[in-house]
C-alpha cells in the first residue's frame, strides 16, 4: 500500500468530520472557544530512596482545541511524565504539585482514581509510546479497541462492533472488517501505530496526547501518520505529542514547548520557535538535524566550538599514534589491504530463504555496489528492503546465492566455485568491522568497558596484555570516552557512551572499513549529532571507509558520498549523494524524500 | 539503585545534554556507584532471605565443624535413655536406643548437604554435557540428544534414580549418582535452550567477526555465557536433590543405618510415630529446612541476576 490509498481513505472518510463536528458540539458545555488545557507552575517529583527527584519543573502550558502542542526534548527532559500527568497515570510514588491544573475545565489535582477512568479515553485519548509493543499480543485488535467502549459503558454488541471498524477505517486502516480480526503480531508497524490511534480516538475525546507516535517508522509510514494525526485536529480536537524529531514537529506543530532537565526553556508558536529559536538548547537541538545542507559542516555544539571535538585528537598527519605518545603496535597483517582495489565491492549478490509454503522468498536480488577507499557509501531503504541482509554479507556472515564480494581485492565471499571457506576468510576479518544498531547486544554481558576493547585487541594478538590496558584507554580517547569508564559495565552507560565503546571496539584491529548498521537510530537527536561528528572525524584521520546503512534520509545524504537506495531487495536508484538527492530518477526515491518532513528554513 | 535516579523515561538513555560532551559524567566513579548499589541491594533483600540465610550458614556450620554443636556423640546407645521426650537435656528428645536426637540430625547434616551438592554437580555436568553438546553441533546430533533426553523425561526423576540403585546398588556414592542422573534431563533441556539464545547473540558475531577461531568461541565466549546462569539455578537444585537423596534413604537405598542420615532417621523413626514423634520430626524438619532455605536464597540470588541483566 501507499500513500495514495490512504489519501483515498481520508476522502472517504467525511462522516469522520462530521462525527468530530458532532462531538464538539455535544460537549459544546465545557466550551468550545475555551482552552482544553490550562497548567500553570506543575511540578512532578518522585520520592525513591535516595531522596526526592524533580522530574518536572515549574511547567505551564495551554491548549486551544483544533491545536496541537508538541512537547520537545530529549530523553529524560520530562515530557513523558508531563503528558502522563495530564492522564493522572504517574507512579504511585510521584508527587503532582501546581498552581493551575485544568484539563477539559476539570481540576486534574482533584480527580479521584475513579474519576480519572471516566476521563481517560472518553474525553482524553492517550497513544502510549512504542507501537510496536504497546498491543496486546494475545487478542485481536478488535478486542482492544471494543475494551475502551466496553469500559466507558457503550452497551450493544453490533454497535460496539460498528463503532470498532468505524474507529479503524477512520484511522486509516484499509479492510477494518478483517484487520479487527487479527493480533498485533499480524500487522505492520505502521497499521499498529493506526490501531493504537484508532483505540485512543474511538471514544471522541477532546484532546488526544500521543507519545513519540512516529518514532521507530519508516519514513513514508511516518508520513501517513502524520497526515492521520492532522486529521484530529482539524476535527477539532485538541493534540499533544511529544517528539524528539523537530522535522516531525514543525510539520505538526502549532505551538512548541521545547523541555531540558524537566524545565521548559522555549516555547511560543511553532513556526517562530524553529525559524528563530532564541534558547541556544533549541538552536543546538535543530543544528544536530542531519541533512543534505548540513553536509561537511559539523553537527554537534561542541563539535563547532573548535573545530574537532576536544575529545578527539587530530594531528596534521592523521594517524591513530598521535592519541598516544608510543606508536600503537601494528597487527600482524595476513596479506597488504590492496592499495588500488576499492575497499569492497559486491558484484550481483541474491540471496533467498525458504518461505512458507515452500516458496522460496528472495530478499536480495542482483545487489552490486562498489565502497571506493576513504568514502562513504550509504545504503537506505525501508524495513524489509534487503539492507540487513546485504549488509550480512558484505560482512561474510551469510553466504550469498549468488555473486562474489571482494574486500580490498581480496576474495572475500562468494557463491559455488567462489565460496570462500571461513577459515580462509578468518585472516582478513580484521580487516571489516561492524558497528551495530544496539551496541549492547554486540557486547559478552560478561565484560567492563574496558574488558571488551582489550578483548579485541586479543583476538588480533596486538601487543601484551599491558600494552592492550594501555592501547585500549587510547582507544576510548580517541572516541571521546574518559578513562574512568574502563571498569564501568557497558549496561550502566547511556545509549550514545555505549556506542562510542562500540567504535572503540571496532577500531582496535585498525580496520580499512567499518560497517556502520543503523548506527545512530536509537540515539537522540544531540547524541547522534555527536556520534556522526565522531565517524566523520575519524574518517578523515584514519582514511577508513564505510559502508553506512540507514533508514533515515537525513542521516544518509549527510555522511555518504554515494547512495544506494533499495526496496524489496533491488537496488533502485545509486550515484553520487549530492546528485541522488538534488535530482532523484525514480518514483521510488523522491516518494522517499518528499515523506521526510522539513525544517522552515531559519530566520 | 542509579536507574531510579534518572528522571523516569521508557528507554534507559540518561538525559543528554547538548553542547557539553555527553560522555563522561563525573558525577560518580566506577567503583562509588558499585559499592553503593551492592549496599542498595542488601538493603532490599526481604526478611524472609535473612532469616533463610541465617538458618543455611548454621546447616552449613553444622555440616562443615558438627563438633562444635555436638552435645554427645551420635552413636553411643544408651537403652535407660530409651524414648526420653524432647527436655533441656535432649533438645531433640532420644531414639528407640537412647541416641541424642539433635545431635544425630546435627551429625547427619555434613552427609544430607554434601549427598545434595554431589547429585546436583553430577546432574549439571551430565545436563551439561548433553544439552551444550546438542545446542552448539544442530543437525542430527541435535535431534538424537533431543531424543534421548525426552526418553530419559519420560521416567519420574526418582524412577530414573531408582533404575540406577537397581544395576549398581545401594550406598551413599550410588545415590548422589542417581539423583544426579535423575536431575540431568531437566538440565540438559536447560541448558540445550540457553546454548541456542547465546549462538544467536550479536556478540558472539562480534567474536567472529573479530577473527576468533571457533574453538576460542565455543569455549571463551559461548560456554561462559551458558552457564554463568545456571550457577544460581543450581543453587534451587540443591533444595530438591537433598530432598531425593533422603528419599533414597528413607527407603533403604542410600545411607544405611545407624548412619546418622536425615532420610534414614526418617525411615528409623516413622515405626515409633505414635509413642515417640520426635524421632522422626526432627529428621523431617530438617530435610524441610534444608530445602526452603536453599531454595530461597537461590530464588533471590536468581531474581539479581534477572534484575542485573
Amino acid at each position: 500500500m501507499g500513500s495514495t490509498a490512504n489519501t483515498a481513505k481520508y476522502d472517504g472518510g467525511t462522516s469522520v468530520t462530521e462525527a468530530g463536528a458532532a462531538s464538539a458540539a455535544a460537549t459544546g458545555s465545557t466550551g468550545s472557544g475555551k482552552s482544553l488545557l490550562n497548567i500553570e507552575r506543575l511540578s512532578v517529583s518522585f520520592s525513591t530512596p535516595r531522596g526526592r527527584v524533580d522530574v518536572v519543573r515549574d511547567v505551564s502550558l495551554a491548549l486551544a482545541p483544533g491545536k496541537a502542542l508538541a512537547l520537545v526534548g530529549e530523553s529524560g527532559s520530562g515530557k513523558t511524565v508531563t503528558a502522563r500527568t495530564l492522564v493522572g497515570l504517574n507512579a504511585a510514588n510521584a508527587r503532582v504539585t501546581a498552581d493551575r491544573l485544568e484539563v477539559l475545565g476539570r481540576d486534574a489535582l482533584a480527580l479521584s482514581e475513579r474519576q480519572w477512568r471516566g476521563v481517560r479515553g472518553k474525553e482524553i485519548g492517550y497513544v502510549l509510546q512504542d507501537a510496536l509493543v504497546s498491543l496486546d499480543p494475545l487478542r485481536t485488535v478488535g478486542q482492544e479497541i471494543d475494551e475502551a467502549l466496553g469500559a466507558h459503558g457503550v452497551r450493544g454488541k453490533a454497535e460496539r462492533l460498528e463503532r470498532v471498524h468505524q474507529a479503524l477505517r477512520d484511522a486509516g486502516i484499509p479492510d477494518p472488517e478483517v484487520r479487527a480480526r487479527q493480533r498485533s503480531g499480524e500487522l505492520s508497524g505502521g497499521l499498529r501505530q493506526r490501531a493504537l490511534i484508532a483505540q485512543a480516538t474511538v471514544l471522541n475525546p477532546q484532546l488526544v496526547i500521543a507519545d513519540e507516535p512516529t518514532t521507530a517508522l519508516d519514513a513514508t509510514v511516518q508520513a501517513q501518520i502524520l497526515e492521520l494525526l492532522e486529521g484530529l485536529k482539524e476535527q477539532g480536537r485538541g493534540l499533544i505529542f511529544i517528539s524528539h524529531d523537530l522535522a516531525v514537529v514543525g510539520r505538526l506543530a502549532d505551538e512548541i514547548a521545547v523541555m531540558q532537565g524537566g524545565r521548559i526553556v522555549e516555547s511560543g508558536r511553532a513556526s517562530e520557535v524553529l525559524a528563530n529559536p532564541q534558547h541556544e538548547y533549541t538552536q543546538a537541538l535543530i543544528d544536530a538535524i542531519p541533512s543534505g545542507a548540513a553536509k561537511g559542516t559539523r553537527l554537534s555544539a561542541a563539535g563547532r566550538a573548535t573545530s574537532s571535538s576536544a575529545a578527539v585528537t587530530t594531528t596534521a598527519n592523521g594517524t591513530p599514534a598521535a592519541t598516544s605518545a608510543a606508536a600503537p603496535i601494528e597487527r600482524v597483517r595476513a596479506t597488504e589491504f590492496s592499495a588500488t582495489a576499492p575497499a569492497l565491492e559486491a558484484r550481483g549478490l541474491a540471496k533467498s530463504y525458504p518461505g512458507p509454503g515452500g516458496i522460496r522468498r528472495t530478499v536480495v536480488h542482483d545487489v552490486s555496489f562498489t565502497l571506493e577507499r576513504g568514502k562513504t557509501l550509504g545504503i537506505v531503504g525501508e524495513s524489509g528492503s534487503g539492507k540487513s541482509t546485504t549488509a550480512r554479507i558484505a560482512l561474510g556472515l551469510t553466504q550469498p546465492d549468488t555473486g562474489t564480494v571482494t574486500l580490498g581485492g581480496f576474495a572475500w565471499a562468494g557463491a559455488g566455485s567462489e565460496t570462500v571457506s571461513e577459515d580462509e576468510r578468518r585472516r582478513h576479518r580484521p580487516d571489516i568491522q561492524l558497528v551495530n544498531q544496539d551496541p549492547l547486544s554486540s557486547f559478552d554481558p560478561r565484560f567492563s568497558v574496558g574488558k571488551v576493547v582489550t578483548d579485541a585487541l586479543d583476538a588480533g594478538a596486538i601487543g601484551t596484555p599491558r600494552d592492550r590496558t594501555t592501547r585500549a584507554l587510547d582507544l576510548l580517547a580517541q572516541v571521546g570516552l574518559p578513562a574512568s569508564l574502563f571498569d564501568r559495565r557497558p549496561l550502566t552507560l547511556s545509549g550514545g557512551q555505549r556506542q562510542r565503546v562500540a567504535i572503540a571496539r571496532a577500531l582496535a584491529l585498525q580496520p580499512q572499513v567499518l560497517l556502520l548498521d543503523e548506527p545512530v537510530s536509537a540515539l537522540d537527536v544531540s547524541i547522534q549529532a555527536q556520534v556522526l561528528d565522531l565517524l566523520a572525524d575519524l574518517q578523515d584521520q584514519l582514511g577508513l571507509s564505510y559502508l553506512f546503512i540507514s533508514h533515515d534520509l537525513g542521516v544518509i545524504h549527510h555522511v555518504s558520498d554515494h547512495v544506494l537506495v533499495m526496496k524489496d531487495g533491488r537496488v533502485v536508484e545509486s550515484g553520487n549523494a549530492d546528485e541522488l538527492f538534488a535530482n532523484p530518477q525514480t518514483d521510488y526515491t523522491r516518494q522517499l524524500l518528499a515523506a521526510v518532513p522539513e525544517l522552515p528554513a531559519r530566520a | 539503585m542509579s536507574v531510579a535516579l534518572e528522571p523516569t523515561t521508557a528507554h534507559g538513555n540518561r538525559p543528554g545534554v547538548p553542547g557539553a560532551p555527553e560522555p563522561g559524567k563525573p558525577t560518580h566513579s566506577a567503583r562509588g556507584t558499585a559499592a553503593g548499589k551492592a549496599a542498595a541491594a542488601l538493603r532490599r533483600t526481604p526478611i524472609g532471605v535473612w532469616i533463610a540465610a541465617a538458618l543455611l550458614a548454621f546447616l552449613v556450620l553444622a555440616a562443615v565443624v558438627p563438633s562444635l554443636l555436638l552435645r554427645q556423640d551420635p552413636y553411643i546407645i544408651d537403652p535407660a535413655a530409651a524414648f526420653t521426650a524432647p527436655s533441656a537435656e535432649h533438645w531433640f528428645g532420644t531414639d528407640q536406643n537412647g541416641r541424642d536426637v539433635f545431635s544425630r540430625v546435627v551429625a547427619g547434616t555434613g552427609q544430607s548437604l554434601l549427598l545434595g551438592l554431589a547429585a546436583t554437580a553430577i546432574g549439571l555436568v551430565l545436563g551439561g554435557l548433553l544439552g551444550i553438546t546438542a545446542g552448539v553441533s544442530g543437525k542430527w546430533l541435535d535431534s538424537a540428544i533431543c531424543r534421548f533426553v525426552e526418553i530419559l523425561f519420560a521416567f519420574p526423576g526418582l524412577l530414573l534414580a531408582l533404575i540406577v540403585i537397581a544395576v549398581s546398588g545401594t550406598g551413599v556414592v550410588t545415590a548422589a549418582i542417581a539423583v544426579g542422573v535423575g536431575t540431568a534431563p531437566g538440565y540438559a533441556r536447560m541448558l540445550r535452550t540457553q546454548t541456542l539464545q547465546v549462538i544467536d547473540a550479536p556478540y558472539v558475531e562480534t567474536a567472529l567477526s573479530l577473527g576468533r577461531s571457533r574453538a576460542h568461541i565455543l569455549w571463551h565466549t559461548i560456554v561462559p555465557n551458558v552457564i554463568r546462569p545456571l550457577f544460581v539455578l543450581a543453587t534451587l537444585g540443591v533444595g530438591q536433590a537433598i530432598v531425593w537423596a533422603s528419599s533414597l534413604s528413607f527407603l533403604g537405598l542410600g545411607a544405611q543405618p545407624p548412619a546418622a542420615e536425615w532420610g534414614a532417621m526418617l525411615a528409623d523413626g516413622r515405626n515409633y510415630l505414635q509413642v515417640a514423634w520426635w524421632i522422626a520430626a526432627f529428621p523431617g524438619i530438617f530435610i524441610t529446612l534444608a530445602a526452603l532455605t536453599t531454595t530461597l536464597v537461590g530464588r533471590h540470588l536468581q531474581q539479581r541476576l534477572e534484575a542485573e541483566v
